[in-house]
């Protein structure tokens, strides 16, 4: 197949992350906070004046939050779905940034040069988990990333992360 | 042991006080909700000025099983360990549990089954801070309040409160020849025991067994991980970090007839 342009429906948007191993695994979500990043508005930089009001982006910042269901499945080859409690399980606090890529597929399953956002972990860049929630009640789960210090900035683009 | 989702039916709750006197019960059969199961790191803020973008590290951990919310009901409590419980009350007058004592806490999730050795359990010993009854359709409920933090009386040497259930609610009699849990790798790092002893018959040595092949002949005690039980009570044992824990684990007890329920976090 080739890839596609146009709208999508969510059945292809698809949550990859580094289990504790450094493995890439997909997860089942079923809900994904906004996906980009967002710059502090700095105003500042405005004088009394000045006609109109201004500002400038300063740092951005990109955390993710997720959440789905709570399984239990073996780890799996990317690609198929994990358990999201075996891999999110061993996440929290980890001191090792890990990769994170959130797929857009377009109407199908995603492939290369459709969207997707997120880093490739090295030894200074990358994701950590800083938050891993069980709801008993509704067997759900929510999880938190944040960038590790000094990280680059995870980016939109079209060829997956590794 | 089955993998999988699941749905809450299949939860057990286990929980006991780690004060006087020190039943363990089983809370399920008249818990409303409990949680969320939470382990939370607080993200310190360590960006650089000319950072490419806002970077955080990993804090301390705060790990809670949130509030637990049950059924009011004023029947005696069940020493038994049986599954249909009493309401946990300070003022019951002949109460497990004691505002202010720290309680243990066991919280298997069975996959689509009761659950089975193996399972993902959830495993801590909380502050008990308060207890609220309240109005819930009509029918009284009483809300504990677990803190959000360990009890001081244990500072969990791992901030992770998931672990694998070794042994389901039961009873046994005679040491374990069996096999194992797969604890799909071996790891390097330690880990915790948690026991709760629901009945016994008298003192009891429990441990941990670990092995690398999951044959009755190959598990050997993984040291630290030994609880010597002087009967019904709620138990922990921490295995020191730096050591090395086989892939397989197995629980093991001297002969003795014990029902208990026990489970290993690795670090």
């Amino acid at each position: 197949m080739t890839a596609n342009t146009g709208r999508t429906v969510f059945k292809y948007v698809t949550m990859n992350v580094d289990d504790s191993g450094s493995t890439l695994r997909t997860i089942p979500i079923s809900g994904l906070s906004v996906v980009g990043l967002v710059y502090d508005e700095v105003a500042d930089v405005i004088a009394w004046q000045d006609a109109v009001k201004s500002a400038l982006p300063g740092q951005p910042d990109a955390p993710i939050e997720v959440s789905g269901p709570w399984d239990t499945t073996a780890a799996q080859s990317a690609g198929t779905l994990s358990g999201s409690h075996t891999i999110l399980s061993g996440l929290p606090g980890l001191m090792t940034p890990l990769t994170v890529d959130i797929k857009f597929g377009v109407r199908h399953t995603w492939e290369a040069d459709e969207p997707q956002f997120g880093i490739t972990a090295t030894a200074a860049n990358g994701y950590v988990c800083t938050s891993y929630t069980v709801d008993p009640g509704t067997m759900t789960y929510s999880a938190r990333f944040v960038l590790y210090p000094g990280s680059a900035a995870p980016a939109w683009g079209v060829a997956a992360e590794t | 042991m089955a993998t999988g989702r699941t749905v809450a039916k299949y939860t057990r709750i286990y929980a006991g006080d780690m004060g006087e006197p020190k039943w363990q019960h089983s809370l399920c059969g008249l818990t409303r909700s409990i949680g969320p199961l939470a382990v939370s790191f607080d993200e310190i803020d360590a960006t650089g000025m000319c950072d490419a973008i806002k970077g955080y590290l990993p804090g301390q951990a705060s790990i809670t099983p949130g509030q637990i919310n049950v059924i009011m009901d004023p029947a005696a409590p069940d020493t038994s360990g049986g599954a249909t419980m009493y309401p946990p009350s300070e003022n019951s007058g002949t109460a497990a549990y004691t505002i202010g004592n720290p309680m243990i806490l066991q919280i298997p999730i069975g996959i689509r089954a009761a659950p089975a050795a193996g399972d993902p359990t959830f495993a801590g010993v909380f502050p008990f801070l308060g207890m609220t009854y309240s109005d819930d359709g009509g029918l009284v409920t009483a809300t504990f309040d677990l803190g959000s933090s360990a009890a001081a009386q244990y500072i969990p040497t791992y901030a992770n409160p998931w672990g694998q259930l070794l042994h389901a609610f039961g009873a046994e009699t005679a040491a374990n020849s069996g096999t194992g849990v797969d604890g799909v790798a071996a790891t390097a790092n330690g880990g915790i025991m948690f026991l709760q002893v629901f009945v016994s018959a008298g003192n009891t040595t429990f441990k941990v067994q670990h092995a690398d092949a999951n044959l009755d002949g190959s598990f050997a005690d993984l040291t630290g991980a030994s609880i010597a039980s002087t009967g019904v009570g709620g138990y922990w044992a921490t295995v020191a970090p730096g050591t090395a824990v086989k892939r397989y684990l197995r629980w093991q007890m001297t002969a003795v007839a014990n029902t208990f329920v026990m489970s290993f976090i690795r670090g």
